[in-house]
C-alpha cells in the first residue's frame, strides 16, 4: 500500500521544493543589502530584465489583434502537420480539415462583419 | 496509417446544434438588425428540434450499444435518452429567452452560444473516453461562462460569469488532473479499457487510480453542483440572466449526473465498494446542505439554487445504488426535474421582467392572482420538486428510493425522506407567498397597464407544466424507455 503512494510523496516533495527553493534563493542571493543592485530588487520573470518602466498607455486594440492573430495562427499550426501526412490519410483528412476550416470561416465572417478587423 | 470510421448518425444531434450555432452567429452579422432576434431564435430552436429528432432516431436505431469514432463515443440508448431530454430543455429555453432583454448586438451571440452549449452537452453524454469527456465538458462550460456574463451592463451578471469561470475552471482542472492520474495508472483512455486494465493489473488499491477516481468525482461534483462542491451555485444562479439559469439548472445538472453514472459504472466497476459509499456520502451532504440552506433564503433564485443542490443529492442516490433500477431512476427523474426547474425559473423570469427587480418571497406576493396561468404552473413545479403525487417528481423520488432500497441501503432512503419533509417547508412557502398574502402585504406590479404578454414564455411554462404532470400519468412508457436505456450500461 505504501509503495503506491510513494510517487505522490515524491511529487509532493518536488512541488514543495521548487517554489521554496526559488523563494529561498531569491532571499539568499538578491535581498541582502551588501549585494543589493537595482535589477536584483525588481520582481523578475525567468531572469529577464523588465526594461524601462512603461508609463504610457496603449490602445486596447492591440489585445484584440493579438487574440485574432492567435486564432488564425493555430489554424496554420494544424495545417502543417496535416500537410505532411495528407498522402496516407487521404480524403478523410481532407474532409476533416475542410470541416475545421469551415468553422474558422464562420468565425472569420463573424469577426469581419462585427468590425473587429477595423482599427479603432 | 488507419483513419477511424466516423458514424455521422451517432454524431448527428451534435452536428445539428453546431450547425445551428454557426448559422445563428452568421445571422447576427449578416441578417438586418430588425430580424436578428427572430432569425437567431428560430435557428436555435430548429437546432434543438433537429437534435431531439436525431436523438430519437438514435434511440430507436440503437438496440445494441456500439463504440464509434475510434472508440471515443458510445452510441447507446442511455446517451440518446439523455440527449432527448437535453434537446427538449434547450428548445424550451429558447422560448423562455425570447422576450429577455439582451443588448441588441448580443442577441445573435446569445442564441449561438445556447446552441453551442447544447451541442457540447449532447456530445458529452455520449463520451466514452477521458478525452471526449474533457472536451465536451469544456465545450459547454465555456459557452455557459459567456452566457452567464452576457448582460454586461449588469454587475451581477458579470460577477456570476466571473465566479462561474473561476470555480468552473477549478473543477475542470481537478477533473483533468484526475483523468491524467487514471491514464497514468492504467494506460487506457477508453472507459471499458480502464476497467479491463484495473481488473487485469489488480490495480484496485493503486494510489494513482484511487486519487484519480476521487478527483474525477470531485470534478463532476462541481458541474453537478453537489455539496460540498456547490459553493458557486447560489451566486451564479442568482446573478446569471434568469433564462440562462433555467437552462443551466436543468441541462448542466442532467449532463453531469448522466456522465457520472456512465463513467463510474463503465470504467470503475472494480472500485464499486469505494465509490458507491463516496457518492452516497456526497448525496447525503447535498441533501442536508441544500435543503437546510434553502430554508432561510428570501431570494427565490437563491432558494431554487439550493433546491437544485438537494436534487443533485436525490439523483446521486440513484447513482450510489449502482444497479439497473438506479439507472432507470436517474433517467426518469431527469424528465420531471428538468421540466419543473426550467418552468420555475421561467416564472421567476416573468416576474423579474414585470418588476425590473430581483424576485423575493415578498415581492412575488399576489402573483398567483395576477397571472393565473403562471401561478398554477408554479404550484405544479413546487409540488413536483417536493415530490408530491400527480407530478412526475413523486414517481422519480419513489424510483430513486426503490433503487437505494434494492441495494439494501435503507439509511439512504431515510435520509431522502427526511430531506423531502424539510423541503416541503420552503416549497410550500413559495405557494403561500403567491396566493395567501394579506392585501396590505401585496406588492402589485408597477402601474402602467397589464404585465407583458410574453406568449412564448407562457407557452414554454405550460409545456413544462404539461411534462411535469404528464410524466406522472405516462409513467409506464417513460420508465420503459428508461429501462431499455439503462440496460445498456454494464451494471
Amino acid at each position: 500500500m505504501l509503495d503506491n503512494w510513494l510517487p505522490f510523496l515524491i511529487y509532493g516533495a518536488l512541488a514543495l521544493a521548487i517554489p521554496l527553493s526559488m523563494l529561498g534563493m531569491s532571499f539568499a542571493f538578491a535581498t541582502r543589502p551588501s549585494h543589493r543592485t537595482k535589477t536584483r530588487t525588481i520582481p523578475f520573470e525567468s531572469g529577464v530584465s523588465q526594461g524601462p518602466p512603461r508609463l504610457q498607455r496603449f490602445t486596447i486594440s492591440f489585445y484584440l489583434t493579438a487574440l485574432l492573430f492567435i486564432v488564425f495562427d493555430i489554424e496554420i499550426v494544424f495545417l502543417y502537420p496535416l500537410a505532411v501526412v495528407l498522402e496516407p490519410l487521404g480524403w478523410f483528412a481532407f474532409w476533416e480539415l475542410t470541416f475545421f476550416l469551415g468553422i474558422l470561416g464562420v468565425a472569420y465572417v463573424y469577426i469581419w462583419r462585427k468590425g473587429a478587423l477595423e482599427w479603432r | 496509417m488507419t483513419t477511424p470510421a466516423v458514424d455521422w448518425f451517432a454524431l448527428s444531434p451534435t452536428l445539428a446544434l453546431l450547425a445551428a450555432a454557426g448559422l445563428a452567429l452568421l445571422g447576427s452579422v449578416l441578417v438586418p438588425h430588425r430580424a436578428t432576434r427572430v432569425f437567431s431564435a428560430v435557428v436555435c430552436a430548429l437546432g434543438f428540434v433537429g437534435a431531439g429528432v436525431a436523438a430519437g432516431l438514435l434511440y430507436w436505431k440503437s438496440p445494441n450499444a456500439t463504440l464509434e469514432v475510434a472508440d471515443a463515443i458510445r452510441r447507446d440508448r442511455f446517451g440518446a435518452l439523455a440527449q432527448i431530454v437535453l434537446a427538449g430543455v434547450g428548445f424550451l429555453a429558447v422560448g423562455i429567452s425570447y422576450a429577455q432583454r439582451v443588448r441588441r448586438d448580443h442577441i445573435g451571440e446569445y442564441y449561438a452560444l445556447l446552441a453551442a452549449a447544447g451541442g457540447g452537452m449532447v456530445f458529452l453524454v455520449e463520451a466514452q473516453n477521458l478525452m471526449t469527456l474533457f472536451l465536451g465538458l469544456e465545450w459547454f462550460s465555456i459557452c455557459l461562462y459567456i452566457l452567464c456574463a452576457i448582460e454586461i451592463d449588469r454587475v451581477g451578471s458579470l460577477e456570476a460569469g466571473l465566479k462561474y469561470l473561476i470555480v468552473g475552471s477549478f473543477g475542470s482542472a481537478i477533473l483533468l488532473f484526475g483523468s491524467a492520474l487514471v491514464y497514468g495508472a492504467t494506460g487506457a483512455l477508453e472507459f471499458g479499457e480502464i476497467a479491463a486494465a484495473i481488473e487485469q493489473g489488480s490495480l484496485q488499491d493503486d494510489g494513482l487510480v484511487l486519487a484519480g477516481l476521487a478527483m474525477l468525482l470531485a470534478g463532476l461534483g462541481f458541474k453537478a453542483s453537489a455539496a460540498p462542491f456547490h459553493m458557486w451555485t447560489p451566486d451564479v444562479y442568482e446573478g446569471a440572466p434568469t433564462p440562462v439559469t433555467a437552462f443551466m439548472a436543468a441541462a448542466t445538472k442532467a449532463v453531469a449526473l448522466v456522465l457520472t453514472m456512465r463513467i463510474l459504472v463503465t470504467a470503475f466497476p472494480a472500485e464499486e465498494d469505494l465509490w458507491t459509499i463516496a457518492v452516497a456520502v456526497i448525496a447525503c451532504v447535498s441533501l442536508a446542505w441544500g435543503n437546510i440552506a434553502a430554508l432561510v433564503q428570501r431570494n427565490l433564485k437563491r432558494m431554487l439554487a439550493y433546491s437544485s443542490v438537494s436534487h443533485a443529492g436525490f439523483m446521486l442516490i440513484a447513482i450510489a445504488a449502482n444497479n439497473e433500477l438506479g439507472g432507470r431512476a436517474l433517467l426518469y427523474y431527469l424528465i420531471p426535474y428538468s421540466a419543473a426547474s426550467l418552468g420555475a425559473f421561467a416564472v421567476i423570469a416573468a416576474r423579474e421582467r414585470e418588476l425590473g427587480d430581483r424576485v423575493t418571497l415578498d415581492n412575488i406576493g399576489g402573483m398567483g392572482w395576477e397571472r393565473p396561468t403562471l401561478g398554477v404552473a408554479m404550484w405544479i413545479f413546487m409540488l413536483a420538486f417536493a415530490g408530491l403525487p400527480l407530478t412526475g417528481g413523486f414517481v422519480g423520488k419513489f424510483y430513486v428510493f426503490a433503487a437505494a432500497y434494492d441495494r439494501g441501503w435503507w439509511w439512504l432512503v431515510i435520509a431522502g425522506v427526511i430531506a423531502t419533509a424539510i423541503s416541503l417547508y420552503y416549497y410550500l412557502a413559495v405557494i403561500r407567498a403567491m396566493y395567501m398574502r394579506m392585501p396590505a402585504e401585496l406588492r402589485l406590479a408597477p402601474a402602467g397597464g397589464s404585465p407583458p404578454r410574453e406568449a412564448l414564455l407562457s407557452a414554454s411554462v405550460v409545456a413544462c407544466a404539461a411534462v411535469t404532470v404528464g410524466s406522472f400519468f405516462l409513467v409506464e412508457p417513460l420508465i420503459d424507455l428508461a429501462e431499455k436505456a439503462a440496460s445498456q450500461l454494464p451494471f
